[in-house]
């Protein structure tokens, strides 16, 4: 009975976690990779989490450690898709499924950018993470984090203008 | 966030989002947990899926009242409009254009030529002289930007242009107008983790320059307050504010310095690094107490009246006024646009952020007016200006 008590506690604070962060964590992932792909991040992203039995005793801020681990997901999926953009003639408009929202201007600017910025302009401004966050998401050093958000930031206002 | 660009972005990312939809969704089933594993009795699944069944009902309820309403952060704090019954104030107006534009404007209506001031570069700031004569101009640039001092009701140049960091808070007036304090960038050799900025004197007569710090990192948000010359450091060791009195640089406090009256009243900020609102916080005398109720409200300090403090809280897409006296919230005014920071002209507070239609919030009937500009569709900063003699 003490199991099933702890456990009971365990999986409300999934539970509770998982209310919490998703709205935030889907929206991201459908900015960088696209609505298509981001329930799938978000799925794996908690699933990683889930493997730790002691995860909320050793993360202190589980909703940063899902957005960096959510991120570093994106991240690798865009580096995949960069490559298959590369190697393969696209058959099909890539936005003939598209939804509305990603027929934007914005949202168009933001997935010509190259993966790694797009990735740290989405931490950055759609979810205020720090710059140690976000090269830490990104496996750089935190001092290239402002050039890398002011060279998007350049390639944004270009396709918008 | 850094600029006005840095906030703009994040505001159209944030409004973007809030255009995504979210489909129901549960969550996953917990591998690998040995506690999870032992337990896998009937009575906590029940319990589990209940648990998770609520979550997901809620998280569909939202999901639905969410769609394509806004950020999910805010979209349950975002501020209705907000009726706008009373006359926008006479007054003149400049406003800078993200092209590089500077126009005056007096009725609504864009009165003579406008000036290309920036070189086809944002406007990032525009800050009146203290007698209104000049305006101080902060152009973006993709390596530097630059400030320059124009004539306030012809838009001749006066003076400059001189080199300064492309961000919106980096100049500050004089109070007897005959100079400008400017940060420009630095050192800026690796393995430095950032460039360095320095913060010089420009003479405007002269255009002579002097330089009072030395380079150092992280420093921003120059102004000159009835205390004085005042930067803010970022991070530590030196995070807070330093007021400069002519000959020696002093600590003010751990927080950074927005607005001080004459009684030495002042509004401050405590926020992350990077970010340039916060959580606000009333200093008198050496006392410094927290007028900002919520942790996760980012506010930035308007004005001093009186005893009032106005705090504009951002809620993206649009935000509000808060009225504080004492510690207490006497108000809360909403409106669709941005007011994080505005000039009092008359006891009014003209808005400067960026939009489409000039704002103002009268300290008086605790109402905003709005005034369309006709012919001019957007601009990045605003500011009120004498009216031509």
């Amino acid at each position: 009975m003490r199991y099933a008590a702890l456990d009971v506690t365990l999986n409300d604070r999934w539970a509770s976690l998982y209310e919490e962060s998703r709205p935030l964590l889907y929206r991201a992932a459908a900015l960088m990779v696209g609505g298509a792909e981001a329930e799938e991040i978000v799925q794996e992203t908690f699933e990683r989490a889930m493997r730790n039995p002691s995860f909320f005793d050793e993360v202190r801020e589980p909703v940063a450690w899902l957005r960096t681990v959510s991120a570093r997901r994106a991240l690798g999926r865009l580096r995949r898709h960069h490559l298959w953009e590369r190697l393969l003639v696209r058959l099909a408009p890539a936005d003939s499924t598209a939804e509305v929202w990603e027929r934007a201007d914005l949202a168009v600017a933001l997935k010509n950018l190259p993966p790694r910025e797009r990735v740290a302009v989405v931490l950055r401004y759609y979810q205020d993470a720090s710059y140690e966050e976000i090269a830490e998401a990104l496996g750089t050093a935190t001092s290239s984090v402002g050039p890398m958000l002011s060279r998007a930031r350049a390639r944004i206002r270009e396709a918008l203008t | 966030m850094n600029t006005y660009e840095d906030r703009e972005l994040a505001r159209e990312i944030k409004t973007l989002a809030g255009q995504i939809p979210i489909p129901a969704g549960t969550v996953p089933q917990a591998r690998g947990s040995t506690v999870a594993r032992a337990v896998n009795l009937a009575g906590a699944m029940v319990v589990l899926v209940a648990a998770v069944g609520v979550a997901s009902a809620i998280a569909n309820l939202r999901a639905s009242q969410q769609d394509g309403v806004g950020n999910p952060a805010a979209s349950s704090s975002a501020p209705p409009t907000a009726p706008v019954a009373i006359a926008f104030p006479e007054t003149a107006l400049l406003a800078g254009t993200s092209d590089g534009f500077v126009y005056r404007i007096e009725g609504g209506q864009i009165s003579g030529a406008p000036v290309n001031v920036c070189n086809s570069q944002s406007v990032l700031g525009l800050r009146l002289s203290p007698t209104g004569r000049s305006v101080l101009v902060i152009c973006w640039g993709r390596n530097d930007g630059q400030v320059m001092v124009l004539d306030s009701t012809t838009l001749a140049r006066r003076a400059g242009p001189l080199p300064a960091m492309p961000r919106d808070d980096v100049a500050a007036w004089a109070p007897d107008e005959l100079s400008i304090a400017v940060l420009q960038s630095g050192s800026c050799e690796p393995p430095a983790p950032v460039c360095s900025v320095h913060l010089v004197l420009w003479e405007i007569a002269s255009g002579a320059t002097r330089v009072i710090r030395p380079d150092e990192t992280l420093t921003f948000n120059v102004r000159w307050t009835s205390l004085g010359l005042s930067v803010s450091f970022m991070q530590p060791p030196q995070p807070g504010t330093l007021v400069w009195d002519g000959q020696a640089w002093r600590s003010y406090s751990d927080r950074r310095l927005w607005i001080a009256d004459t009684g030495g009243r002042a509004l401050l900020v405590q926020a992350g690094a990077g970010s340039i609102g916060g959580q606000v916080w009333e200093r008198q005398g050496t006392q410094e107490r927290q007028l900002s109720v919520s942790p996760t409200d980012t506010e930035y300090p308007v004005a001093l009246d009186g005893d009032r403090a106005l705090v504009w809280r951002d809620q993206p897409p649009g935000g509000a006024m808060v009225i504080y006296r004492g510690q207490q919230i006497e108000r809360i005014v909403p409106v669709q646009g941005l007011c994080s920071s505005a000039q009092l002209v008359d006891r009014w507070l003209i808005c400067g952020d960026s939009g489409s239609a000039a704002l103002a919030y009268s300290l008086d009937s605790n109402q905003f007016a709005r005034q369309p500009i006709t012919g001019l569709n957007r601009f990045n900063v605003l500011i009120p200006v004498p009216k031509k003699q």
